[in-house]
């Protein structure tokens, strides 16, 4: 993992996550004892001692004649004067011997003889200051451990986050970047187009997420997330993202941050502009035969008595009834693929035989469109096991596309052949054609080739239906192949061979698309 | 006088539809299948009304009505749009509203009130047979 946080900004990010420090724990954790002095304290009790002994010896010797006895009584104060010094700097050392080593407390406290009440206020002082100490060293350890555990479940979240394929960015409560995941990264490098810029002025080129920051983050405890939809220049592309923005809190309920996850939502765009393309289609596919329907009734109830003319318009009427039912087939199928169940019946016959049935079903929409039909059927019989009413939606499909994108005038040809273990079905028109960059998609539901859709109406449905029909139920395989502006042709190709004789076998499939 | 009047529908059953009713209410019908044919219509005898369907293949029946709004000579031209569309056009109704249609009618639909919605127009009188039919329509 990289270094994600700011060198600047970690610390703030790391403080905020622990408990303020306790300041000084090392000042106080020694106990201030004063170095023993007790040579220089005495000796000045000890110089007038001796001075003051010589004094009372010469004027002893001068008063009462008898310097022996002077002498003796000044070496017996000078004894009992040295007798005490010593006993003092051995009840200092004990005291000071105390203060030291607590172990020694519980000894004789007499032994410090005059440093007695002394060493006790000085003991209980020492005691209180050994205990804070105690205890400041124990919560620096928690503490120390703490932070440990804390920087290192930051550092997994971090890279929790960075295993995240959404850019995700964290703001501090004075607005700074202190955090970005690896695809945030990417992005603002993407943004920037450079990876030299400084993360923090590369957020600031996101205007419209600063945006929804400024207002999420002055928004009520009750209602401190936004959700907006940007537009993102990344590398000369403009992205589409769901920007989640929402206001993080610390213990005491004050802002801390905001957090912004971004969402690529192009793909869902699309799909709702399919979709709602699609509807559209489906309406318009719906109600133009329609409105030939009631017009031509309507015109049979006022207008026309002609025998003749009458019987035209009625095959007018009966014309648009069959093409609506192939548009509500298509619909139901379809949803029938969507919904994952399908109820196949596939039986023994011939390929030609459904081919031909194909060609009559969209005969009409071609003479429309003085469209010549060309047959060039196999004269073999090619037998396979195929479910009539699916394997027939799936040619009429694609003869009526090769009708629909061919302009007047045109041709279309149905060819049937045997080739190894295969059967082989051509459509092949010479209209509008296909582009290259269209062919990849060309059989994704709802998707309808840009360049073509202003030629004729459609729904998006038919290819995708075809391969369904073909590869998922039929164990086929489709192909196409096209020119802009010479014709497309599409092949089927299927197994070869009945499996019963004469036997309708019925069976179900689960499929999911 | 005949009135003279242009339809234009990609589809041609709707063109044959509404020529056979126009003609039978007396009114001279020009069919048109894309938006340039029936521009081409338009420039070389303008008529006193234009029918035209939405989606059309090529350009689209606002676009030619936008072109026609724009032309010196038919800026004033009285139209009635078809359209099989429906909740989709009220995105665009900003933009329908500056074609300034004289009715919008969607599909399906009667020709037989469309031929009132028209004397309505063109300011006939309309019997009072059809007047009832009137109320069905969705005026923009």
């Amino acid at each position: 993992m990289t270094d994600i946080f700011d060198s600047s900004a970690s610390g703030a990010f790391d403080r905020s996550s622990l408990p303020p420090e306790t300041t000084s724990i090392n000042d106080s954790a020694v106990l201030p004892i004063p170095p023993a002095h007790s040579g220089t304290l005495l000796l000045p009790l000890c110089l007038p001692a001796i001075a003051f002994g010589m004094v009372a010896v010469v004027a002893g010797t001068w008063m009462f004649h008898a310097p022996s006895a002077s002498l003796f009584t000044f070496a017996g104060c000078l004894t009992g004067l040295l007798t005490t010094i010593a006993l003092f700097r051995r009840q200092e050392a004990a005291a000071v011997a105390m203060l030291h080593r607590p172990e020694m407390r519980g000894a004789d406290l007499d032994a410090t003889g005059v440093f007695r009440s002394l060493l006790g206020e000085l003991i209980h002082r020492a005691e209180r200051h050994e205990k804070k100490s105690r205890e400041l060293t124990d919560q620096r350890a928690r503490l120390e451990a703490r932070a440990h555990l804390l920087k290192n479940q930051v550092r997994r979240l971090a890279h929790t986050l960075d295993q995240v394929e959404q850019p995700v960015f964290l703001l501090d409560a004075g607005n700074t970047l202190i955090f970005r995941n690896n695809r945030a990264n990417s992005l603002l490098n993407a943004i920037t187009g450079t990876d030299q810029m400084p993360a923090a002025a590369a957020w600031d080129q996101l205007t419209s997420v600063k945006t929804l920051v400024d207002s999420v983050r002055n928004r009520s405890a009750a209602a401190d997330k936004r959700t907006a939809e940007v537009e993102l220049k990344c590398s000369g592309e403009t992205i589409t993202y769901r920007a989640d923005a929402a206001n993080l809190y610390d213990e005491e309920g004050r802002l801390a941050g905001v957090s912004v996850v971004l969402l690529d939502i192009r793909e869902q765009v699309k799909e709702t502009a399919k979709q709602a393309q699609f509807v559209s289609s489906v309406s318009h596919e719906l109600k133009t035969p329609l409105s030939s329907i009631r017009a031509y009734t309507e015109l049979l109830m006022d207008d026309v008595d002609d025998p003749a003319e009458r019987l035209e318009l009625l095959q007018f009427i009966d014309e648009q009834v069959d093409r609506l039912t192939r548009l509500v087939n298509n619909l139901l199928n379809f949803s029938r693929v969507e919904s994952g169940v399908i109820k196949v019946q596939r039986e023994d016959t011939d390929v030609n035989r459904i081919a031909r049935k194909s060609m009559e079903l969209v005969a009409s929409a071609a003479k429309e469109k003085n469209i010549t039909f060309v047959d060039e059927l196999s004269d073999l019989y090619l037998p396979a096991h195929l479910d009539l009413d699916l394997f027939g939606q799936a040619i009429i499909n694609l003869v009526s596309n090769a009708v629909k994108y061919t302009p007047t005038g045109g041709e279309v040809r149905i060819r049937t052949r045997m080739q190894d273990t295969e059967a082989v079905i051509e459509v092949q028109d010479n209209g509008m054609g296909i582009p290259a960059d269209a062919m990849p998609r060309l059989f994704e539901r709802f998707y309808r080739v840009p360049q073509n859709t202003k030629a004729a109406p459609g729904t998006g449905l038919g290819l995708a239906l075809v391969k369904y029909i073909v590869t998922n139920i039929h164990d086929g395989s489709i192909a196409v192949t096209s020119q802009v502006g010479r014709g497309s042709t599409f092949s089927i190709r299927i197994p070869l061979g009945h499996r019963g004789r004469g036997t309708r076998n019925s069976s179900s499939q689960k499929s999911a698309t | 006088m005949t009135q003279r009047i242009v339809v234009c529908d990609d589809e041609p059953h709707i063109v044959r539809a509404i020529s056979l009713k126009f003609a039978r209410a007396g009114f001279d019908v020009h069919g048109a299948a894309d938006a340039e044919s029936c521009w081409e219509l338009l420039k070389k005898h303008p008529p006193a009304l234009l029918i035209t369907d939405y989606t059309m293949p090529g350009q689209n029946g606002a676009q030619l009505v936008q072109r026609i709004r724009h032309d010196q000579a038919l800026s004033d031209l009285p139209v009635i749009m078809l359209t099989a569309r429906g909740f989709e056009l009220a995105e665009q109704s900003e933009e329908l509203e500056e074609l300034n249609l004289s009715a919008m009618v969607t599909k399906p639909f009667s020709p037989r009130e469309l031929v009132v919605k028209v004397y309505e127009i063109l300011g006939y009188e309309v019997e009072p047979t059809t007047a009832a039919f009137r109320d069905s329509f969705s005026s923009v």
